[in-house]
């Protein structure tokens, strides 16, 4: 008996270790065991020093994406139950938002309570402004709850629509209130989404599969912030207010400048002539995924994670650090700590938060397929907070209920959580007109001017922008601040909107002499928010530097701003980079010159038109095949041909092999007339194609024209007897179709019903 | 107290005033259009409004139509006071212009007056909009519910004066259907309807595709009613729904027309006359009439009934703005005119560098392009630099502007086997991207070549000539492995190589195995049946991807796998994947590295080689590109701009010149073909699976 259930284990053991991911090896899925929270726990190689408690898990959560800390230090997690596949989630009104309240500090939540359970498909959050920010893709929503009542004022409204879900790990992500007021997030590589405010017509919209775009609360507007990567899921801020994402396949780490272009992966960047993306900033490797980012800004955990960047790494099922140490106007990312093994495959750290008594916050989707091609475990899911041993609890905060002078004074908190929700609530109150601005201008300019370091100078400084305390002359005033990134932010800040030609004459100035090269990296993103011809003065200055010659962001920023304007203005911009010192200008200007030009308006892939034809040309037809509309036309469209074999013609191309290009129209056959459809119709050169005539969907006529079908005149009549269709509505489609696949033009001299 | 009294008296007023003028004066239609949204002759709300209220006006009814001049909820409400009926045709949902208005507008309602909602105007948000569109009309457009496919219903006469005068129709239009209806049909009367096929739901699921309630409505045959008709309890008022109306030339058909205009007519409380509204068909100059100011628009409507921009603020022009600011293309004499005017006066090596190479690269895989002026110059000056890199790239450059003696340089490197081999190699790639003439005769002696042989092979790619299959497949035999990858490549992409390839395949010459898959799908489609009926056919697809899924799961079970062969399976991997992809740092980089994938899972290997198209990222869709001598190549596109496309195909990365392609067709489907498995013996699939679930590399059999 013994030895039988022996060889069993050894059996089972045997099959385990043979399909198993190993840790620390790249794997998608793996036969993990179910853990439940308290084994996990368990399993976690926690630091010397530090604790794990389970905040919350399942049942109380389950397929939770994304979370958040609201003013009083409740975190609100967005449970995704609509999620199937990277191919598909259901539609269903399942996906629930709700709000989790550790009343006593212990790291356990004690209440909790739906916001609401009435959503689908959603993927980020942000609270904020009386209601809620939510990622539902097609939509970007807000729902309102003014009262704070913790219920939905109303429905969700959209703000923006047109985000795709042609990955549905890769949607709108990673929410995050910036330094400067406006809300950031991600977005992943193989999703495109045509974002707009609802009804924008499709030429207006903005394009977007990979990057880092931003919303403004109050002026209600979308902007890219920076364009690539490959699946963000991380993105925050440092202490200099410097943005940071993390990602997965590409490597993993980018410092994001306002207006880069990074590191894309698999597909050519949106303008071809980029030529030169900025490449990560990291000098070491982990496995491919990562989740979140959060610089450690609180004041609980020991001084030397300070400014270190904690991420989750999804394949290595760890809690990692990276440090940044500055290099230019970048910084190289150095592994820091391999903080905390998991030791458990199933553990997927999606989202890292750090909380008001300094804990740090891991989200964990928790399955054992870590990619998102299933769903393995689930209505599982769980929030873990990592604290130091012993913390003692603090008393909750309930940032809403203080005082102006109360949220300015905590802008010099050591711990950021209080700083950032904060400065949220200034610029809450500065939009509804509740704010005392003077004294908190007073306030913050005091702090600006007595502040130690340039992270405290900082905040009064974002502070003051998001309350809309820094004017013009207040910001030119900082332009000569001693601190760099005083004056780095001040060039950000009067390029908001577009800098005045006062602003515009001080960057002139700096991008001469700044002895920063922050400071010029701020120029040259400032640079993309110009017009043309208001760039020239500064790139000619920053063009100067050759000590940015090594730069990571500098001379591709300045390339980036610079290669609109060389198909215009080749003699300027040759100019320029001759008398500056950037030989990759330099090479990559010569190049662009060389290289010719896109068709004016940039068309994405092959030039064909499915669907109704344009307006033009089905005015254009009218005069050879009155009363037709053009449908599915292939390559190149309607072409009109004043003289094609001695008469006017056009041009069509079927869509595809199996898909004609179509000429249609409805048509009344009139009673006691014989009414004859004629058409005259031609190949090209070396090619031929099947016409058919369709009424009411059934072929009444079909014919090859090719060369061994025409008349003398090359050209072939045809006529189709409709007559009995006489009395009746029919609809009539002539096809242009393939009959191979080669050069299956077809060519239209005549289309016309004649009733006789 | 006395201004609330008068304001009631006030309201009195008009109440009396209307029930009394109704008798006298005709029946009053306000149609109120939404903004502008779609492309042109779509949505076009106030161009439909036009065309309908013309005719209603023109028909000698008792009706008198009236279009908004704004755009949206009129500011003053009072227009709407006297009418009977009320059109409403703009944007729904969201931005439907009754949004901010229900409580004003419900009064109307309340009053008695009609409505007609057309198309997207038809869909209402959930809650009160969408419950006040239910008491108003009966029915509204339902996210997550109802979906909008383009289709062709054939529309039979339902007893209502609304048919009045029309004959049974079919249209194709956006016609939006599964309406969320009033749970109790009193008063609802179906207009048009008909039952619409699976082939409506192509799309996947969402908000307007698809949902799985209408999924069943359909499975199930259910009728679907596109317009309906409404009255509300106690005589309170008519209502009339039209989804229909996307498309502006839909209402040239007078069917169509005359519905909506009897319907119009009906909600106005007006009798239908037993033959219908009257109207003309309006002629194609009308119907490019009216327009909204649209990109791309034919026609603009006057200046006066443009509603006019809020003032914009000023913001930096987005990237599609500056392109299409830089009206100017660029010149390309011009630019290398002044690049070769700044290469005679610039003094600084390194500046002459960063330009060559600039230059270099962005006239990468051109040839003969003329020279700029005084080029002669410009080199002697160049090729008498103190720096050797300065004078090569200055070589390099002379080539692509067709410099004789710089060919001949690069032709006499060519036959010179004590030049570095990797010289040699570039001197024969540069000479055959400049097509040069003289290259020809020297080829086929370099097919000889130890080092050049897999180059010159190839070159045969670019450069047509006759001869080239009976010179390779002469060789083919003695041919490595390398050697014959690249032969089967070149006399694959020209079509009279390839019928020679053929040829040889039939006369075994090529043995069948040596043809990789992405190979013969091409072929199969440059000859068709030419090829298919000596290889056999390369898309054998079942019509059913999932049960083609379910009968390899069948075949490969674990009893069935423990008989499988890894090794066999690395073999028959190297033939068909190999090429594309990577596994265990071993294979091309067209597709994804599998060696991180979810290999182990059966189903993940089963779909992605059943359905590789089923969710295709555009990196790697095939696209084809035939030049206009004759070259078909197949590959994904790597990179574009204006002049090159550059293509990541099979065996090599290609630089195409724009100029020489004749036409380019990117394929919806994946580059990896979808017969793969069924083209394989039973036992290969197993090996190959096998293989594929490996963890660790494992050896090739023997």
């Amino acid at each position: 008996m013994k030895t039988v259930s022996l060889l069993i284990i050894a059996l089972v053991t045997g099959s385990t270790t043979a399909s198993a991911a190993v840790l620390g090896e790249q794997h998608r899925t793996s036969d993990a065991p179910f853990l439940t929270p308290r084994e996990a726990v368990a399993k976690m190689a926690i630091p010397e020093g530090f604790d794990v408690s389970i905040f919350a898990a399942e049942p109380t959560i389950g397929e939770p994406i994304a979370f958040t800390f609201d003013d009083r230090g409740r975190i609100w997690v967005v449970e995704n139950y609509n999620y199937i596949n990277r191919r598909s989630h259901t539609d269903e009104k399942v996906t629930r938002i709700q709000i989790l309240e550790d009343t006593d500090s212990d790291g356990v939540f004690d209440t909790k309570k739906t916001f609401t359970d009435d959503l689908t498909f959603s993927s980020g959050i942000a609270v904020g402004f009386g209601g809620v920010f939510v990622g539902a893709p097609p939509n970007f929503t807000f729902i309102p709850d003014a009262d704070g009542d913790d219920k939905p004022d109303g429905p969700p409204e959209i703000l923006l629509d047109g985000w795709g879900t042609n990955d549905r790990h890769e949607t709108l992500n990673s929410f995050i209130w910036g330094p400067d007021g406006w809300l950031y997030g991600c977005h992943g590589v193989f999703t495109e989404s045509h974002v707009g405010k609802p009804g924008t017509a499709m030429a207006d919209r903005t394009f977007i599969d990979a990057g880092i775009w931003r919303w403004h609360p109050t002026k209600k507007t979308f902007e890219i912030f920076a364009r690539g990567l490959s699946n963000p899921w991380g993105f925050d801020f440092n202490d200099q207010g410097q943005g940071f994402a993390t990602c997965c396949v590409i490597p993993h780490l980018f410092h994001v400048v306002q207006g880069g272009v990074y590191h894309k992966q698999s597909k050519p960047h949106l303008n071809p002539y980029i030529y030169d993306y900025i490449p990560t900033i990291r000098d070491h490797k982990h496995l491919s995924a990562h989740g979140g980012a959060r610089f450690y800004l609180g004041d609980a955990f020991p001084a030397k994670y300070r400014d270190q960047l904690f991420m989750c790494n999804i394949h290595q099922h760890q809690l990692l650090t990276d440090v940044m140490t500055p290099k230019g106007s970048s910084y190289v990312g150095s592994h820091g700590e391999d903080f905390m093994s998991m030791n458990d495959l199933a553990w997927v750290g999606f989202s890292l938060e750090t909380g008001p008594e300094g804990a740090v916050y891991i989200l964990d989707w928790h399955d054992t397929d870590v990619c998102g091609n299933a769903i393995n475990f689930p209505n599982s899911g769980r929030i873990y907070r990592v604290m130091t041993k012993g913390a003692k609890p603090i008393k909750r905060p309930n940032i809403r209920s203080l005082t102006d002078v109360q949220l300015v004074a905590l802008q010099n908190h050591p711990n950021d959580w209080y700083v950032r929700q904060a400065r949220l609530h200034l610029q809450m109150r500065a939009a509804s007109g509740s704010l005392n601005r003077t004294r908190v201008t007073a306030g913050l300019e005091k702090l600006l001017s007595t502040a130690k370091s340039s992270g405290k100078r900082l905040r009064a400084m974002w502070a003051l922008q998001v309350i809309g305390a820094l004017s013009e002359e207040r910001l030119h005033q900082l332009l000569s601040h001693d601190d760099e990134y005083i004056r780095a932010f001040s060039v950000q800040f009067l390029s908001e909107e577009k800098a005045s030609q006062t602003s515009q004459n001080r960057f002139v100035a700096l991008a001469e002499s700044d002895e920063s090269s922050v400071v010029r990296l701020y120029l040259a993103s400032a640079l993309q928010r110009l017009s043309p011809e208001e760039r020239w003065p500064i790139l000619a200055k920053l063009s100067q530097h050759a000590e940015d010659n090594d730069d990571n962001n500098i001379p591709r920023m300045l390339w980036y701003a610079m290669e609109p304007m060389v198909p215009a203005q080749p003699e300027q911009a040759l100019d320029i980079v001759v008398n500056g010192n950037m030989p990759k200008l330099q090479q990559l200007t010569a190049r662009r010159m060389v290289s010719g030009d896109l068709p004016a308006q940039p068309q994405r892939g092959r030039k064909v038109y499915p669907g109704r034809g344009a307006a033009k040309w089905q005015r254009q037809i009218q005069g050879i095949a009155p009363g037709f509309e053009a449908w599915d036309v292939g390559l190149l469209g309607v072409v009109m041909h004043r003289e094609f074999r001695n008469q006017t013609a056009f041009q069509t191309h079927p869509l595809s092999r199996e898909k004609p290009s179509i000429l249609k129209q409805h048509v009344e056959v009139p009673k006691g007339k014989t009414t004859t459809l004629k058409l005259r119709v031609s190949h090209h050169q070396h090619g031929d194609w099947q016409l058919r005539v369709l009424a009411n969907d059934k072929v009444i006529a079909e014919q090859i024209v090719g060369p061994k079908t025409v008349s003398k005149d090359e050209w072939l009549n045809v006529a189709v007897d409709l007559s009995r269709f006489a009395g009746e509505h029919i609809d009539l489609t002539l096809e242009n179709r393939a009959n191979n696949w080669a050069n299956e033009w077809g060519y239209w001299g005549g289309a016309r019903i004649v009733s006789e | 107290m006395k201004s609330v009294l008068s304001t009631l008296l006030a309201s009195l007023f008009v109440v009396l005033a209307i029930s009394s003028s109704q008798a006298a004066e005709k029946a009053k239609v306000v149609f109120i259009s939404g903004k502008p949204s779609h492309g042109p002759m779509s949505h076009e709300h106030r161009a439909g409004n036009m065309i309908l209220a013309k005719r209603l006006n023109q028909s000698g009814l008792d009706v008198e139509a009236v279009v908004l001049p704004d755009l949206g909820y009129p500011k003053d409400p009072s227009v709407l006071q006297d009418a009977d009926t009320i059109v409403v045709f703009g944007t729904g949902h969201g931005g439907h212009l009754l949004n901010p208005q229900l409580k004003a507008f419900d009064g109307l309602m309340k009053k008695g007056v009609g409505v007609v909602m057309i198309h997207w105007a038809t869909e209402a948000v959930k809650g009160e909009p969408g419950d006040k569109f239910l008491e108003w009309m009966g029915g509204f457009c339902d996210l997550d519910w109802s979906v909008n496919p383009h289709w062709t219903p054939k529309f039979k006469r339902q007893n209502h004066e609304i048919w009045n005068g029309v004959n049974p129709f079919s249209v194709n239009d956006e016609w939006y259907y599964h309406m969320r209806f009033l749970d109790d049909p009193t008063g609802l009367t179906p207009i048009l309807t008909d039952v619409p096929g699976p082939e409506t739901l192509r799309r996947s699921d969402g908000p307007r595709s698809g949902n799985r309630h209408v999924r069943r409505s359909v499975a199930n045959g259910e009728t679907q009613h596109v317009a309906w008709a409404y009255e509300r309890p106690d005589g309170k008022g008519r209502g009339f729904g039209f989804t229909g109306g996307h498309v502006h030339m839909n209402w040239r058909h007078d069917a169509y027309r005359k519905i909506m205009l009897n319907a119009i007519l009906w909600t106005a409380g007006v009798e239908v006359p037993r033959n219908g509204v009257p109207s003309s068909t309006p002629t194609i100059d009308e119907m490019y009439s009216n327009l909204d100011p649209k990109k791309g628009s034919p026609a603009r409507p006057p200046a006066s009934a443009i509603p006019k921009p809020a003032a914009a603020r000023p913001q930096a022009p987005s990237f599609q703005q500056l392109r299409q600011q830089a009206v100017r293309p660029l010149d390309a004499k011009r630019s290398l005119d002044l690049l070769a005017r700044r290469l005679d006066t610039v003094e600084d090596v390194s500046v002459q560098l960063a330009l060559l190479e600039g230059m270099l690269s962005g006239l990468q895989g051109s040839r003969n392009v003329s020279p700029p002026s005084n080029w002669g110059v410009t080199k002697a000056r160049l090729a008498a630099s103190r720096s050797r890199k300065v004078q090569q790239l200055a070589q390099e450059l002379s080539q692509v502007f067709g410099d004789q003696a710089a060919i001949e340089a690069a032709l006499a490197k060519l036959g010179d086997v004590s030049v570095k081999s990797a010289e040699r190699r570039s001197a024969l790639k540069s000479l055959v991207t400049l097509r040069a003439p003289e290259l020809k005769e020297r080829l086929e002696r370099l097919l000889n070549d130890e080092v050049l042989q897999l180059e010159a092979i190839r070159a045969y790619g670019a450069m047509a000539d006759s001869r080239a299959p009976k010179l390779i497949l002469d060789r083919y035999a003695r041919l490595d492995f390398q050697g014959k990858r690249a032969a089967v490549e070149t006399l694959s992409s020209r079509k009279e190589y390839a019928d020679a390839l053929v040829l040889a395949l039939k006369g075994k010459t090529v043995p069948r195995s040596d043809i990789p898959t992405y190979i013969a799908r091409s072929l199969s489609e440059l000859l068709g049946e030419r090829f298919t009926s000596v290889f056999g056919d390369v898309q054998a697809l079942a019509e059913d991807k999932e049960q083609l899924i379910d009968k390899y799961r069948d075949l490969l079970t674990d009893k069935h796998m423990a008989k499988a062969d890894a090794r066999k399976g690395r073999e028959t991997f190297e033939l068909v994947c190999a090429a594309c992809h990577q596994l265990y740092g071993h294979g091309g980089k067209i597709g994804p590295d599998l060696t991180g994938s979810n290999r182990g899972d059966l189903d993940y290997i089963l779909l992605n080689m059943i359905d590789p198209s089923a969710d295709v990222p555009d990196a790697y869709k095939q696209l084809t590109v035939n030049t206009k001598d004759g070259r078909v190549l197949v590959g994904t596109l790597a990179a574009e701009d204006g002049q090159r496309l550059e293509l990541n195909t099979v065996g090599q990365k290609i630089t195409v010149l724009k100029r020489d392609i004749e036409s380019r067709s990117m394929s919806p489907l994946s580059m990896m073909p979808e017969g793969l498995l069924p083209a394989l013996p039973e036992s290969q699939v197993r090996d190959l699976v096998k293989y594929l679930q490996t963890t660790h590399q494992v050896e090739l059999p023997n």
